[in-house]
């Protein structure tokens, strides 16, 4: 009787999920097309950072200069392609390696000379800000904004044989490199962490540091990869907004996409796939939000809608709650009905599992 | 309130109508005179002056953010500029992160004691206590809006309301629009920004009654990523041509119009040749005229204290295409078939501009009247 209920329970759970997938896929199809594509280009630079968040976090440091980071990125892609004639390509690149090494930098300085892990990040990011805008005037004479037409942003690519399929084209193909890459990156960090022996290494360094170390695994080596790595992928996740939204480098110009990166790997468990989602599922909202100012006869007020994210998010957050409590709420009573069977059973004289 | 409103724009939708008409028989006698092409012809070159020297005269300006937005901070900065080299003044321009340091910049640049403080766009709240405790201290305040207006000896307000030149940008928009839909991008909803946009979307009504305009707002003034998408979406949606009103975000903004082959208007300082033939015509703020009026005004003894408002009629508001800085970018890049209108457009933005300044045409104010 009690597997038939448990087997019912979960074809009803199963049903469920079936339509709420179902009803998903039908109000994705209604939306324009414009808005799927806006929010995957809004999501990128949310499903680098939550990468970049990821690696470091599961290794036992918490990066809080994912900010920063990127906006290295973003600056170093301009100041790289600033009248060179270079491929954009070489500017992404480099925003990857100068994402690297302030990652590298970050690492060492907090590894060696043991500043305290939070003051360090905000200092870097406060750092970053104000040396972007330094250099931006003393190197490139520019106030604030630094554009030029020799600053070419990344081309969009065509995707061959997907591009022929109808809607799957229209929404996958026509992106720029950065965005293929950022999904490429969610796969290779899912295989780093979960099918390597030094990701399996960098999860233990994360779990625990001491019953890491007491089997011979070389801490600092593995915190200095990850934070090196996470710069490379926050740098990465800049230069898609110099170069890959814009072609031009605008003072301060993440906006805060570093914190929310950050709030995208809390949110999905530090989970590579579901961050992936979760940081699509935030592009998603944000695209919506636009797609509805602009349509006056509704008449939504503006700030309400441009709250529509974090809304999204906290909305999201209470549902994640409540399942967690249920499915606990649910174990004990199971455990409980359990424990009165076993109980009555042995009072009837019969001894359990017998 | 939205009745009232509805009642206020058909009044001035039929009175617009009827000017319309009335235009339009003008039209036939009158021919359009490019005021710039005749004034190029006349005009002598100008002869290098030196400056006079005034270098015991002193003034530090507060910026309210950094320098680059290439609009209104950048004007404010501009007019400074002209002010140390034309009338030989020494001048501190000082740079400011945002509204948290705007407090500690104003105090110490009180510690100088230059002869002027100017301070952009500061808080009311900010520069009224610093000008209650340092009564011997003259202080200029741009773009400050004070609740009710205040009264010290040593605070100049100078206020420069946009809604009349934004009201000619969107006539120039309300007939140039191929799709009969045009859209605005703010920075905030808020009443400094709608002041521009309600302006602009009066204008378009004006020449273009069946048009629709569309807004979009960005939530933040450095958020250029935000901006473009945002108007890549009110393109999708049918606009043509956007006016953006949300400082460097607007940079988003431009670069959405260059990239699909739309329109954009710009504003505060003069950006048509950000994006050549992209950008039609710029909605200028002469931010810069005003500064340099400090300056001049300390040099030549007039300062007054009190409440100064100007607009277009003072010449402190205006188009990029006016008379002084006669930006021609739009008629050499611009489409073929917008570029063949465009005297016609002049033509109408001419006569809209009388009406204003005559009064026969009365533009929302957004700032005076925060519930529209």
């Amino acid at each position: 009787m009690n597997t038939q209920a448990q087997d019912s329970r979960r074809y009803i759970r199963l049903a469920l999920t079936a339509i709420i997938v179902v009803v998903a896929i039908l109000v994705l199809l209604n939306l324009p097309i414009t808005l799927l594509q806006s929010s995957i280009r809004l999501a990128t630079p949310y499903v680098l950072g939550s990468m970049a968040a990821i690696v470091a976090s599961r290794a036992g440091v918490l990066n809080l200069a994912i900010e920063g980071m990127m906006l290295v990125g973003s600056f170093i892609a301009v100041a790289v392609l600033y009248r060179t004639g270079l491929d954009p390509l070489a500017g992404a690149l480099a925003a990857t390696v100068a994402g690297g090494i302030l990652g590298m930098v970050f690492a060492i300085l907090y590894l060696r000379i043991r500043i305290n892990l939070i003051i360090l990040a905000l200092a870097v990011n406060l750092f970053i800000s104000n040396a972007t805008v330094y250099f931006m005037r003393t190197q490139f004479d520019a106030f604030g904004t630094l554009a030029d037409p020799s600053i070419r942003a990344l081309p969009t690519l065509t995707l061959p044989i997907i591009d022929q399929i109808p809607f799957i084209g229209q929404l996958l193909s026509g992106h720029n490199a950065v965005v293929y890459l950022s999904w490429i990156m969610v796969v290779v960090v899912w295989v780093i962490l979960f099918r390597t022996q030094f990701g399996r290494h960098l999860r233990a360094v994360g779990e625990n540091k001491a019953a890491a170390e007491s089997v011979g695994i070389n801490i600092t080596r593995i915190q200095v990869f990850a934070l090196t790595f996470s710069g490379m992928l926050a740098g990465l996740a800049g230069s898609f907004l110099s170069i890959g939204v814009l072609s031009q480098f605008v003072d301060n110009m993440t906006d805060g996409r570093g914190w929310t990166a950050i709030t995208v790997s809390l949110f999905a468990f530090e989970q590579p796939i579901a961050a992936f989602f979760t940081a699509l599922f935030f592009g998603l909202s944000e695209a919506l939000s636009f797609y509805l100012q602009a349509r006056p006869e509704l008449a939504l007020p503006p700030d309400l809608l441009l709250a529509l994210p974090q809304i999204a998010t906290i909305a999201a957050l209470v549902i994640v709650a409540l399942r967690i409590r249920a499915g606990e709420l649910l174990k004990r009573r199971e455990f409980a009905a359990q424990f009165g069977r076993e109980l009555s059973k042995l009072r009837q004289g019969q001894i359990a599992g017998d | 309130m939205f009745r009232l409103v509805n009642r206020r724009l058909l009044l001035l939708i039929a009175a617009i109508t009827l000017l319309g008409i009335m235009s339009v028989r003008a039209q036939d006698t009158t021919e359009y005179v490019d005021e710039c092409v005749a004034e190029t012809a006349s005009e002598a070159p100008a002869e290098a002056v030196a400056p006079p020297d005034n270098s015991d005269i002193s003034f530090t300006i507060i910026l309210p953010n950094p320098r680059g937005d290439r609009s209104f901070i950048d004007s404010a900065a501009a007019g400074a500029e002209r002010a140390i080299a034309e009338l030989g003044v020494q001048g501190t321009i000082v740079e400011t992160a945002g509204v948290q340091e705007h407090d500690a910049a104003i105090r110490r640049a009180v510690q100088d004691s230059p002869d002027l403080i100017i301070t952009i766009a500061v808080d009311a709240s900010t520069i009224e206590e610093i000008a209650d405790e340092f009564p011997d201290q003259l202080f200029a305040a741009q773009e400050t809006f004070f609740p009710e207006n205040p009264d010290y000896d040593n605070l100049a307000l100078f206020n420069i309301f946009t809604h009349e030149n934004s009201y000619l940008a969107g006539v120039a928009a309300g007939m140039l629009t191929r799709t009969k839909i045009v859209g605005a991008v703010g920075g905030g909803d808020f009443p400094g920004i709608n002041l521009f946009i309600i302006g602009f979307e009066e204008g378009v009504k004006s020449v273009c009654p069946e048009c629709q305009t569309l807004r979009s707002y960005v939530g933040s003034f450095s958020d250029p990523v935000t901006a473009k998408e945002q108007a890549l979406n009110l393109y999708t949606e049918g606009a043509d041509i956007l006016y953006q009103v949300a400082g460097r975000s607007g940079e988003g903004v431009l670069a959405a119009a260059s990239e699909t082959g739309n329109l954009a208007i710009g504003v505060d300082s003069n950006q048509d040749d950000l994006y050549p033939g992209s950008i039609m015509v710029s909605a200028m703020k002469r931010v810069d005229n005003a500064v340099f009026g400090f300056v001049e005004s300390i040099v030549n003894d007039t300062y007054t204290p009190g409440v100064t408002n100007v607009g277009m009629a003072e010449g402190y508001a205006g188009l990029s295409w006016d008379l002084g800085i006669c930006s021609r970018t739009f008629d050499e890049n611009g489409p073929e078939d917008l570029v063949a209108k465009l005297p016609e457009v002049r033509q109408a933005i001419a006569e809209a501009r009388a009406a204003i300044l005559a009064g026969d045409i009365v533009v929302t104010n957004a700032l005076l009247e925060p519930a529209s």
